[in-house]
């Protein structure tokens, strides 16, 4: 079955997640074909983890101030800031292709299709275990994964800019020493497009250089497609049902 | 009682535990920013925890038995350091 690419554009934080899962649920039941997806975040989100509290993570009122959504994700893994980034999911059978079956081992064969871009857009960035990129260094992209019903989900960030006062302004810290401190450490230790490349980079180049690396590092070629009309309106239903309701986000 | 302990596990992250005991466990919440495959162990784990004695012989117990499941895969959170925070939470850590 050939794997197809979705561009799904900027989207919501909630429906962004139910969209991962709605394909999830498809690509199981066979409905659907094993799936990449390359995407953006309107408003800008907060996501955490599947294992994290919503109200220890994250300033809720300064989030609502700012109008930043948030947002708990199926996956585990800590609290992202999803900004000024281009975001992908890679939706696939546990025997999809060559995806070795071991789970820091399928991260690298995925994250690998990311290395493969950021070389075309002139940046030498390479794995770093269990689930990050990085690149001298300094980490530039951040993933995740789960794995339900014999499917792998795995979704993840590139950063086209980065701010970390902004984003621990919208995290909860102990004290403000701790954000100063936090704030310098993500400085030294996070990078992004721009800041590599000392240019603004446009959301779309980007995508399209991640779905060429993804294409050349799988040996594969995508049917750019878009989700079906089924798709999305259970994707809209999910969306409301779950990934936007207190009962989910709060639940830890 | 209820206590919240903040432990950095050896496997790498910081957990974030909330027990409410009562000579016997009457709520567990294990958070962080780790990931097991498939969540719903955390869940379970957190379940089984329910109504066992509050002390630590009992806690490793379950814990033993619940790091033995076939197929469990975690990263970033282990044994010792779940240990480690039932333990804080339970005021037996040394004070010293």
């Amino acid at each position: 079955m050939r794997t197809r690419l979705l561009q799904t554009g900027h989207l919501s934080a909630a429906t962004n997640m139910a969209i991962d899962e709605t394909v999830l649920r498809r690509v199981a039941s066979g409905e659907a074909p094993p799936t990449f997806r390359l995407y953006g975040w309107k408003p800008p989100a907060v996501s955490i983890g599947y294992f994290q509290s919503l109200v220890e993570e994250v300033d809720l009122e300064v989030c609502e101030d700012r109008g930043v959504d948030v947002v708990r994700r199926i996956t585990g893994g800590g609290a992202v800031f999803h900004d000024a980034e281009v975001t992908y999911s890679a939706i696939v059978p546990q025997n999809w292709e060559a995806i070795p079956e071991s789970i820091p081992e399928s991260y690298q064969f995925i994250c690998e299709g990311i290395v493969e871009g950021l070389k075309d857009l002139g940046i030498r960035a390479h794995f770093q275990g269990l689930n990050d990129i990085a690149v001298g260094g300094k980490k530039i992209s951040g993933n995740a994964q789960t794995r339900r019903k014999g499917v792998v989900l795995q979704h993840g960030t590139i950063l086209i800019d980065v701010d970390p006062e902004k984003m621990f302004t919208l995290l909860r810290v102990p004290s403000e020493k701790t954000r100063k401190k936090l704030i310098k450490s993500a400085k030294e230790r996070v990078t992004s497009l721009n800041e590599m490349l000392s240019k603004s980079m446009d959301f779309e180049d980007v995508v399209s250089a991640l779905a060429e690396g993804f294409e050349k590092s799988l040996r594969l070629e995508f049917d750019r497609t878009q989700l079906t009309e089924e798709e999305m309106s259970e994707a809209d239903e999910l969306a409301e049902k779950k990934y936007a309701t207190r009962d989910w986000n709060f639940m830890r | 009682m209820r206590k919240k302990v903040i432990v950095e596990d050896p496997a790498g992250k910081f957990l974030k535990i909330t027990m409410d005991f009562n000579g016997e466990i009457n709520e567990v919440v294990i958070t962080g920013d780790f990931f097991a495959h498939p969540e719903e162990a955390i869940d379970e784990l957190q379940e089984n925890l329910r109504g066992v004695k509050a002390d630590e012989k009992e806690i490793r117990k379950v814990l033993e038995e619940f790091f033995s499941r076939e197929g469990l895969r975690l990263y970033g959170i282990s044994l010792e350091g779940l240990l480690n925070g039932l333990k804080e939470c339970l005021g037996e850590e040394d004070e010293n």
